[in-house]
């Protein structure tokens, strides 16, 4: 079974140095892509609360052409603590 | 390009940080604002047949019947608004995980166990005594979130979160009366309110560090509903009274009340994900405030006491110390 969203992309910053927004939309696109809660807004909203927990954190942030901040995510010691409650399947 | 110089990026980058911690903040408030709107309404219902019942019902069971359809209305608005924002799914992906099962006990500790040792606690220590003690939930979900979740709070937060708390406890002050032969036992059972409802904030949190703050509060609404109807009704003698408000007009009531519930505690859950478990908690005991504000709007001849005032001057100052400077919230955790 699919993880939460917010849990899978916890996972996958685990998984990878690191990911920005839109690679990460690329990433949960195949799992995720079809549902209502798949946007943009979201997956913002998702990792800027990670991130005011302390769960991530940014290794750098730049502005786009469009003159909009992207950011490169990295997870924390502390996230990764996190990984603990992943069920068994995805451990 | 002069946009993407360092400074300006990190102007921009604060900028946005700030963005979500005000956001936080502002969901802390409304959750606070319709909050006690929903005491209200709910009071209104809890008024009328058949909560009030008669000689046979016991003093909790109309009020331990309420609450039930209140969080069943709750979670039934709540996975509605789920289903229309396409997140039905992480219902049951997140109770598969150890955060939802996490937000599950956060439900156990904040709806059945803290709202019947209220209710009792009322009935055995009277009001005055017990909505003093439980009025002291953010303290104490704030002292647990500096240990469990190594939250940071700073010296004028405390003081702001104490004042909301003294501003609640003068704005429901009951003077103290009447015979109580288990007022020691009405004591306890009001501070294990107390204590639920904190552990439900830190729990809860806990929880949507990985899940969805909007599904988490489904989850919560639609545990604590069925706890109280399968384990708490049943005991309390209160199935009777459940079932027979479905035919009287009080059931709009709670309808709405649950709508507000479920709004409330939309924003409340979002603001402990952004704003921390203190702060969020200061917000959303302001409720008392706000009831009174409501209660003098709505109910007719509703007299505006001097100690209402005095409350009421109490928990805004509260809550300014609260918000105030919302640079803090940055960095909620020291990890």
């Amino acid at each position: 079974m699919k993880l939460p969203m917010r849990f899978r992309m916890l996972h996958l910053l685990s998984k990878h140095e690191t990911l920005s927004e839109i690679t990460m939309q690329e990433a949960l696109r195949p799992e995720y892509g079809t549902e209502g809660q798949f946007k943009e807004s979201s997956i913002d909203n998702h990792l800027q609360s990670m991130l005011a927990v302390g769960l991530i954190e940014i290794q750098k942030v730049s502005v786009d052409a469009n003159g909009k901040l992207t950011h490169e995510y990295k997870i924390t010691d502390y996230g990764t603590g996190r990984l603990n409650y992943l069920p068994k399947e995805w451990q | 390009m002069a946009l993407n110089t360092e400074k300006n990026v990190q102007v921009m980058q604060t900028a946005q940080e700030l963005g979500h911690a005000k956001k936080g903040l502002i969901y802390g408030v409304i959750s606070g604002a319709t909050w006690g709107l929903d005491g209200v309404i709910l009071g209104m219902a809890l008024a009328m047949a058949p909560f009030t019942g008669g000689a046979t019902l016991s003093l909790y069971a109309g009020s331990l019947a309420g609450a039930a359809m209140h969080d069943g209305f709750a979670g039934f608005w709540l996975f509605f608004y789920n289903l229309f924002t396409g997140r039905a799914p992480e219902y049951l992906r997140t109770l598969r995980t150890r955060p939802g099962k996490i937000v599950v006990l956060a439900a156990l500790f904040g709806g059945p166990i803290a709202m019947s040792g209220y209710l009792l606690g009322i009935n055995m220590a009277g009001a005055s005594y017990a909505l003093a003690i439980t009025a002291m939930y953010p303290a104490v979900g704030a002292i647990m979130a500096v240990f469990i979740l190594k939250e940071k709070i700073i010296p004028r937060v405390w003081a702001g979160i104490i004042l909301c708390i003294g501003g609640a406890v003068v704005v429901g002050y009951v003077p103290p009366g009447g015979d109580f032969p288990n007022f020691y036992l009405g004591l306890a059972f009001s501070l294990l309110a107390t204590l639920g409802w904190g552990m439900e904030g830190v729990l809860s949190t806990y929880g949507m560090d990985m899940a969805d703050p909007d599904i988490a509060i489904g989850i919560r609404e639609a545990t604590s509903f069925f706890v109280y109807l399968i384990g708490i009704l049943p005991i309390a003698s209160g199935v009777v009274i459940f079932w027979d408000a479905f035919t009287e007009a009080s059931v709009y009531y709670v309808a709405v009340a649950g709508a507000l519930g479920a709004l409330s505690y939309v924003c409340w859950y979002r603001a402990l994900n952004m704003t921390g478990v203190g702060r969020a908690m200061a917000l959303n005991v302001t409720y008392a405030l706000w009831a009174v504000f409501f209660s003098w709007l709505i109910i007719p001849g509703f007299e505006l006491t001097l100690t209402l005032v005095v409350g009421a001057v109490i928990i805004t100052v509260g809550t300014i110390l609260v918000t105030a400077n919302p640079k803090e919230l940055l960095k909620l955790r020291k990890v």
